[in-house]
C-alpha cells in the first residue's frame, strides 16, 4: 500500500530524470521496476510472517496455534500494516516540503 | 498479492510471478529454518537432535505455517477493507 504510494512519486521524478532516453529503454526499465516491486512484496510479507511468529509463538507444547498464539499474529498483522501505511504517509508529506520538490497535490498539515 | 502492472506484457506477467513464486517459497523456508533452530536447538553439547528438540522442531514447522496463512488472510481482508474506503 504505502509502496505504492512511494513508486508513484517515484515516478514523476522519473520523467524529468528520463529526458531524451528512449521508448525501448524506458519500457525495459518500467518492467524491471514492475519486477523489483513484486518481489518487495513478498520479501515485505515473508519479513512480516517471521517477524509475527518470532514475537507471538514462543512455546511448542502443540503442533497448532493455541487462542493467545492467534490473536497475537491477527494483530502483528494489523498492526504492520497501519504503521506501515502511516509511515508511508509521513514519508510523503516530508517528501513535499523538501526543497525543489514538486508537490505532488495539496498535503494536509496535521493529518 | 495484486499490483497493477502496466509495463508488462502478459507473458512477462506470468514469467515474473511464476519466478517471484519459487523466490517466495525459497525465502519462506529459510527464515522458517531460522526460527526454528533458533527456538529449538539451544545447546550444542552434541550432534544429535534430542527426542524434545525433534518433537519441537515438528511443532514448529507446523506452527509457521499456520502463521504464514493467518497472516496472509489478515491482509486480505484488511486490504480489502482497506479498499473500498
Amino acid at each position: 500500500i504505502a509502496l505504492n504510494q512511494s513508486g508513484r512519486a517515484a515516478n514523476m521524478d522519473m520523467n524529468a530524470m528520463l529526458q531524451g532516453v528512449s521508448e525501448g529503454e524506458r519500457q525495459k526499465l518500467m518492467v524491471m521496476l514492475e519486477e523489483m516491486q513484486m518481489k518487495e512484496q513478498v520479501t515485505m510479507y515473508n519479513s512480516l510472517v517471521e517477524r509475527c511468529f518470532a514475537n507471538c509463538v514462543t512455546q511448542f507444547r502443540q503442533k497448532s496455534l493455541d487462542e493467545k498464539e492467534d490473536k497475537c499474529v491477527k494483530r502483528c498483522t494489523m498492526k504492520f500494516i497501519k504503521a506501515s501505511a502511516r509511515a508511508g504517509q509521513t514519508f510523503q508529506q516530508i517528501g513535499m516540503q523538501l526543497p525543489g520538490q514538486a508537490p505532488a497535490g495539496g498535503g494536509q498539515p496535521g493529518q | 498479492f495484486p499490483i497493477p502492472c502496466i509495463a508488462m506484457s502478459d507473458q512477462q506477467q506470468r514469467v515474473a510471478a511464476a519466478k517471484n513464486e519459487i523466490g517466495a517459497f525459497s525465502d519462506m523456508y529459510n527464515r522458517m529454518l531460522k526460527q526454528c533452530f533458533e527456538k529449538c536447538v539451544e545447546h550444542f553439547h552434541e550432534s544429535e537432535l534430542s527426542l524434545g528438540e525433534n518433537t519441537c522442531l515438528d511443532r514448529c514447522v507446523g506452527k509457521y505455517v499456520e502463521s504464514q496463512q493467518k497472516v496472509g488472510e489478515q491482509m486480505a481482508k484488511v486490504t480489502a477493507q482497506m479498499s473500498q474506503i
